[in-house]
């Protein structure tokens, strides 16, 4: 094999591994989804992953571009990154939406304690007019 | 002689006391409390307790809601904060079901919170004039938050950590809306002077609680430190509401 090669071919290997784990991570949420384990709002924030990793990997002018504009000389480098910030954006994502959520939860609770003590407070003189 | 033939009536006054697996003091902290001052209103909120707290509230027939999920110390609190709104209480006091805030001095906060004018009373456990039963552990770290709130809002809190409290209808229209999940005293504190409330302190005696365990213990102590101090922060830097 000549060096030229060589160099192509393990120099694309970390990309060939993103876009295989990129497409295993997109069929997994599918499944996920189809499982009804996971609602589709949800899915498709967690679907930006792997489908901008796929992109890079498969775009390798548009990677090297980027490489160079961020100052990294070995493009396939750039992934780490990539991929860091993309976790991070989704789990900020999610502490808001669990944030939220909580706020929502602890609301219904109180709501509903106070009205089963409303309904429970009621239901002698609710009793007492049916006695009558 | 009053031209609008309008009596003066006395304030509903509500006591909320939060309770979590406080089978073994609740009770007795609720007729204390009922017996503490002239037509004041109990209300038990059992943070879904695992024990019998709740049977045993029901078979005494003392006033209480039962929160379908554990809500946390500032979720109790704030759910008997939402009734004593839409009941119409004028003053809404909270007192811990584990025995440590004495019923007995709760004429003590109302007093001075009508004699000062005041929107919230904190019973200090610090201030001059109070007896001191409590560690030097807690002492320091009730402290340092004190200082905290000095530095955000001016005014001296010498006990920013105690749940012994009362508030009037105007802060209860505040907290109804507001109030932390977690660690909520001396956030709520800091909160309450930002936002142009009237908040002042009156000496008590409190006791080391009776039964059940500090939501505040050991290595937890750090976290909670931490977790106040970055709250206090938020507070300090977020907008006014």
């Amino acid at each position: 094999m000549p060096d030229s090669a060589h160099v192509y071919l393990y120099g694309n290997r970390i990309l060939y591994l993103s876009i295989a784990a990129g497409l295993f991570f997109l069929l997994f949420i599918v499944q996920l989804v189809r499982k009804r384990k996971m609602s589709e709002r949800f899915a498709l924030v967690w679907m930006v992953i792997p489908v901008l990793l796929i992109l890079f990997s498969s775009n390798r002018g548009l990677l090297e571009r980027l490489a160079v504009m961020a100052g990294i000389a070995y493009a396939p480098a750039l992934m780490i990154p990539i991929i860091f910030g993309l976790f991070t954006l989704v789990s900020l994502y999610f502490s808001v939406k669990a944030s939220k959520s909580e706020q929502q939860i602890k609301k219904l609770a109180q709501e509903l304690a106070l009205l089963r003590h409303a309904v429970q407070q009621t239901q002698p003189a609710v009793r007492d007019q049916e006695s009558e | 002689m009053s031209t609008t033939g309008k009596t003066a009536r006395a304030p509903r006054i509500l006591i909320v006391i939060p309770a979590y697996n406080e089978e073994k003091s609740v009770v007795r902290v609720a007729r204390e409390a009922l017996a503490s001052a002239p037509g004041v209103e109990v209300l038990v909120v059992d943070d879904c307790s695992t024990d019998r707290t709740a049977a045993i509230l029901a078979g005494e027939g003392i006033n209480h809601v039962s929160l379908p999920v554990n809500l946390g110390i500032g979720g109790a609190v704030q759910t008997g904060f939402l009734y004593a709104w839409e009941k119409g209480h004028d003053i809404v006091m909270q007192v811990d079901g584990d025995g440590q805030h004495p019923p007995g001095q709760i004429p003590h906060l109302l007093a001075a919170m009508r004699e000062g004018g005041l929107d919230a009373v904190i019973g200090s456990r610090y201030a001059a004039g109070s007896q001191i039963v409590s560690s030097r552990a807690r002492r320091i770290g009730g402290g340092l938050l004190g200082a905290l709130i000095r530095l955000a809002t001016g005014q001296r809190v010498t006990d920013p950590t105690s749940g012994f409290r009362a508030y009037n209808r105007h802060a209860l229209e505040y907290l109804r809306h507001y109030y932390p999940q977690e660690y909520p005293e001396p956030i709520i504190a800091i909160d309450l002077l930002r936002n142009g409330f009237k908040l002042g302190e009156v000496p008590i005696l409190m006791k080391e609680r009776e039964h059940g365990a500090s939501s505040i213990t050991g290595l937890d102590t750090l976290l909670y430190m931490i977790k106040v101090i970055f709250a206090i922060i938020i507070v300090k830097i977020r907008r006014r509401r």
